[in-house]
């Protein structure tokens, strides 16, 4: 016998791990105990295996990985006794799950198990089929399992009728071989086979119409008696739950006769009366009574109409919204949200404790209290209740504050009335919550307030006030920010005063302090920071007695860790110092924000409807494939003869601002001696150069070209990279040097087959030498046309594989056209480890399928 | 033995890369085909990856677990498919929203689009996650109707005797639901079958120790 396994007792080994001061004392515990219980398995020890798979149950509890017991569950069941079975099923339920191919083998031993004399034995295989059989065991047992729903113990039908659900569920088809022995399980008077029964019935007309046709003809009426007699059972002590028989079986007879009634006027018929009965004399002061009343309230407002009914319903459903248990308001929020599509004008009268809801102590009940508002809101209460949201805004908790005011917003959007209001409303949230403001709704925000032309002094006005109150919110600083920047002006001078206005006197230094202060506040963001630095620009020019003190912060951020910044700031400087002529011309007031053109937008960021010019909608993981639109193009407002650069995914900022907020890491090394010298030809020759699009730099490039490669695979590019480059530079102001591809490598014969050559050339951008560029081509030496062709690449573990798109599917006959697919791979052990790959090329030569394998070991060393 | 690890190892396993999705419909944004898969063993479609990752429709219970004030695991009954992964995190996840909560507040807690129905007994906190369309009222009876059966067969039930004695929890759950439905609502019946299992059992032990006392004799 095994030395170890003698050891502890199951009791003893809880103990042990109990006693555990610390997490490494447990872990030394355990790793002692699954070792013994490994080398046991080993020895195959017989003695102590239920014991074993025990302790390995409670070492699994606690989180350790218990697999290699898996075996043992299999083991225990296939012994004859009924201890080892037990215990092995509780194993099989635990340690496994349908996923493991492990089951597979266990399918036979429960088959034995379920034609087993001993009805425990049957009892303990129903079950572990029940709680985790594969759709594979569900077809092979489903026989047996039907056949159990006739067995003499009720105990055994009851749990083949659970089993029958799990099986269903996994294999629809079979549920029309369930519908005669259910009918005939409805009829029993045992309640843990009716209750069962009935569940199984009511999954049944989930699956299957035919099913549904079929109890609703024959067993509605019976149904009916069903809960009629429960309903006026007298006393029966085995199943009382708080003065009520057998509360289980109501709800689920309520719940089928919902499935029965949806849709059904006759059916519905039949059962108004038990409903009424049901709904008027339940007793609400217990749970078991409340949850019937729920179930009673969910199948009244599911069946067919009947008006009486209806109110019976609605009036419980006020009942629970006033009751003072939490856990039965919740649910009466969850219900009238239910209720709302069936009458809302009931639901309505409840809205002034709905809106009490929303600022209960309970966060449960305040999420479904605001969803419920949420769909209250309508134009002729938008107002008050935006309002009372709004209120409450200032005194919710931090965690609440996020979904409260994602709603608000989206109310105030979706209803708002008037501009006045809308700006009004959104400037509050923003002053309270503006750092839980989604960046499209401040958006949004600036493109109404861009439109509200006799708003925009009171606007500007009433975020200056704003931000004098609060400046800790993030997207409210950026909105005033841009609001000074555009129209500071109208700050200064009381412009557009409306009646309901209270004047206020700013002094043209006041405004150039808020922006200053924001630049300077360690919070902000780059963004906000950027902002602020065009707002400073634009004031230069509207209050020129300032210009001085705008100089010198501008100044201040040439030395900016951030490039944006540094960049913008010493552009920014230079139009201030050099080109006073221009610059008031430079700064306009941006044109009016097109509201179509960003809601068209917005609606194309979402993800699978991102579309860009020319087709070719396939954006990098990495997100490099963001246009990178020429600096302040829209700022200076000199395209209007030039399509504005086409933004992909609506980066609404980008053209907002016209700053490129793209990180600087990606901004590349070529644009920093650039920006030095060439900064104001870049500037002022934007809206000229059609090209403008291209004068990005080298990095931008070699990514964007991998981007339009579908579009440009007709041109035949082999070397795709440097091609590219070519294409699109001839506009750039600076040709990048072929030196910052990084050394070159040679090209190499990846695959050749008699009928298909595939040839590799390698890139590698400058700055990052794990990851290779490779372009592929595919060309066919056969005399037949390929088509479907489909390539499939794997590496192991060390390499990361990143696959474009090819550019195409089918390959011509006799080398008269390739196919090029680039790839990316990047090797986390670099210059220890050489890349390797397999292959796996797929296509259809005449309709016929063929298979091509291979792995590629012939590499360049050191990439 | 290898296939014992199940498919949760994944040594000398090669991640293959398709593009075939991407030719298909080139507005996809980023690979959806990733299939694992040992070379040489014949390639299952593309696009089944995901299927696991389903639940059953409208089952009533997907889990059931038990939660000590501690956030000690006490005992966890899976009903709809989760990996081990989703498994730790979903209880590590609920752990921290329902041992916060105080105790006025209501039984329920949203979780990623179910809904949690905990009740705390003494120490312990018995939680059922249940569909967002189910009767959250019900779910409370269920457990209680549990925590009742539990206490009627340990007399009293106490941590302590769901530690020591968890198969025994696990045997009176499995007798109480199957396949995340109720399947008894007798307490008397669960508490007759249970017993009767566990005399079975006894039966059983006895026959095994007179047999190898037996055996002992004959072979002094």
């Amino acid at each position: 016998m095994n030395p170890f396994s003698s050891g502890t007792r199951l009791r003893d080994m809880i103990r042990a791990i109990r006693a555990c001061k610390t997490a490494a004392e447990e872990r030394a515990v355990v790793r002692k105990e699954c070792a013994a219980i490994r080398a046991a398995i080993n020895e195959n020890d017989q003695d102590y295996r239920h014991r074993n798979l025990a302790k390995l149950m409670f070492i699994h509890m606690l989180g350790y990985p218990t697999h290699f017991g898996q075996m043992e569950c299999l083991k225990l069941i296939a012994s004859p006794g009924f201890p080892e079975k037990r215990i092995g099923y509780l194993g099989l339920m635990l340690l496994l799950d349908e996923r493991q191919e492990v089951l597979m083998l266990v399918t036979n031993s429960v088959k034995q198990d379920l034609n087993h004399t001993n009805q425990y034995i049957v009892g303990l295989a129903l079950c572990a089929l029940g709680n985790i059989c594969s759709a594979e065991m569900a077809r092979d047992l489903a026989p047996e399992v039907e056949r159990l729903l006739q067995f003499r113990d009720p105990n055994i039908r009851k749990k083949a009728a659970l089993c029958s659900i799990r099986i269903i569920k996994k294999v629809p088809d079979l549920a029309e071989n369930f519908i005669n022995p259910v009918a005939a399980l409805l009829k029993e008077k045992h309640h843990g086979v009716l209750i069962t029964g009935i569940q199984l019935c009511t999954d049944l007309c989930k699956v299957s119409p035919e099913a549904l046709e079929y109890f609703r003809k024959k067993c509605t009426d019976g149904l009916v008696r069903t809960l009629r007699d429960l309903v006026n059972s007298p006393y029966a002590p085995e199943y009382d739950i708080a003065g009520i028989t057998d509360p289980f079986l109501h709800i689920r007879l309520l719940k089928l006769l919902r499935v029965l009634g949806q849709g059904d006027a006759d059916a519905s018929d039949a059962m108004n009366d038990i409903l009424a009965q049901v709904a008027t004399k339940t007793e609400s002061n217990k749970n078991a009574g409340n949850a019937i009343l729920y179930e009673c309230v969910e199948t009244i407002m599911s069946i067919e109409d009947n008006g009486g009914l209806r109110v019976l319903a609605i009036n419980i459903l006020g009942r629970f919204l006033s009751n003072r248990d939490n856990n039965i308001r919740y649910v009466a929020l969850n219900m009238l949200m239910r209720a709302i599509t069936v009458d809302a004008q009931a639901v309505q009268r409840h809205r002034a404790t709905i809106l009490e809801c929303v600022k209960d102590s309970d966060a449960s009940i305040r999420k479904r209290a605001l969803e419920l508002v949420y769909l209250l809101v309508n134009e002729s209460n938008v107002k008050p209740l935006t309002k009372e949201l709004v209120d409450y805004l200032e005194v919710s908790d931090q965690d609440f504050k996020g979904d409260l005011t994602a709603k608000i917003c989206s109310i105030i959007e979706k209803f708002s009335p008037e501009k006045i209001w809308y700006i009004d409303q959104m400037l509050k949230v923003l002053t309270e919550a503006g750092n839980f403001v989604k960046d499209e709704v401040w958006h949004a925000l600036v493109v109404v307030i861009s439109n509200a032309s006799d708003l925009h002094g009171y606007t500007v006005r009433a975020l200056f006030r704003a931000l004098q109150t609060t400046a800790e919110q993030e997207s409210l600083v950026r909105v005033a920010v841009w609001c000074i920047g555009e129209y500071g002006d109208l700050l200064v001078n009381n412009a557009g005063m409306l009646n309901v206005e209270d004047p206020i006197t700013v002094t043209e230094s006041d405004a150039v302090d808020v922006v200053e202060s924001a630049i300077k506040r360690h919070a902000s963001d780059l963004t906000t920071k950027s902002m602020a630095l065009i707002a400073l620009l634009k004031l230069s020019s509207r209050f020129p007695s300032c210009s001085g003190r705008i100089k010198d912060i501008v100044v201040q951020h040439k030395g900016s860790l951030v490039l944006e910044l540094q960049q913008r700031s010493l552009e920014f400087n230079s139009i201030i110092e050099k080109h006073q002529n221009i610059r008031s011309a430079l700064v306009e007031r941006m044109p009016v924000l097109d509201e179509a053109s960003f809601g068209g937008r917005r609606a194309s960021s979402l993800p699978n409807t991102v579309s860009t010019s020319n087709g070719t909608a396939v954006k990098l993981p990495n997100g490099v494939a963001k246009s990178s639109a020429a600096p302040l193009v829209d700022l200076l407002d000199l395209s209007d003869d030039v399509p504005a650069p086409s933004s992909s995914g609506g980066d609404f900022l980008q053209d907002l601002l016209g700053v490129d907020l793209a990180p600087a890491t990606q901004s590349g090394t070529s644009q920093a001696p650039k920006a030095g010298t060439d900064v104001l030809l870049d500037l002022l020759s934007i809206g000229s150069n059609p090209a403008q699009d291209n004068s990005v730099s080298t990095p931008d490039i070699l990514s964007s070209a991998q981007d339009h490669k579908p579009a440009i695979a007709s041109l035949d590019v082999l070397a795709a990279p440097s091609n590219m480059m070519d294409l699109l530079d001839g506009f750039a102001p600076a040709p990048p040097k072929p030196a910052n591809n990084g050394p070159a490598y040679p090209s190499i014969v990846a695959f050749e087959s008699s009928s298909l050559r595939l040839t590799f050339n390698f890139s590698k951008q400058p700055g990052n030498p794990q990851t290779t560029t490779i372009s592929g081509t595919f060309t066919n030496l056969s005399s037949n046309v390929f088509t479907d062709f489909v390539f499939q690449a794997a590496v192991p573990k060390f390499l990361q594989l990143h696959l474009d798109p090819a550019s195409g599917n089918s390959l011509p006959a006799s080398g008269n056209g390739t196919i090029t697919q680039s790839l990316k791979v990047t090797n986390s052990q670099h210059g220890k480890k050489p890349l390797v790959m397999r292959l796996r090329i797929a296509y259809k030569v005449d309709g016929k399928d063929v298979l091509e394998e291979g792995q590629i070991n012939n590499f360049p060393r050191d990439l | 033995k290898s296939n014992t690890h199940g498919p949760t190892s994944s040594k000398n396993r090669w991640l293959f890369l398709s593009n075939a999705c991407f030719f298909s419909s080139p507005n996809r944004t980023e690979i959806s085909a990733r299939i694992i898969l040992p070379l040489g063993l014949p390639s299952p479609e593309l696009g089944t990856a995901g299927a696991y990752s389903q639940r059953p429709s409208s089952i009533m219970i997907h889990f059931v677990c038990l939660i000590s004030r501690q956030g000690k695991v006490r005992l966890t009954k899976w009903y709809s498919t989760y990996t081990q992964k989703e498994r730790s995190k979903a209880i590590r996840e609920l752990s921290g929203v329902i041992l916060s909560r105080g105790p006025k507040l209501c039984n329920f807690v949203d979780w990623k689009g179910y809904k949690v129905v905990y009740k705390r007994y003494a120490s312990l906190y018995f939680c059922m996650c249940i569909d967002d369309e189910d009767n959250e009222l019900e779910a409370l009876e269920v457990i209680h109707h549990f925590v009742e059966i539990l206490d009627r067969y340990f007399g009293s039930v106490c941590e302590l005797d769901l530690i020591f004695n968890f198969h025994k929890a696990y045997y009176i759950l499995d007798e109480l639901l199957i396949a995340g439905e109720l399947q008894e609502s007798s307490k008397k019946t669960v508490a007759k079958l249970i017993s009767a299992q566990d005399s079975l059992v006894e039966v059983a032990k006895e026959e095994a120790s007179s047999i190898s006392n037996i055996i002992a004799q004959a072979t002094k």
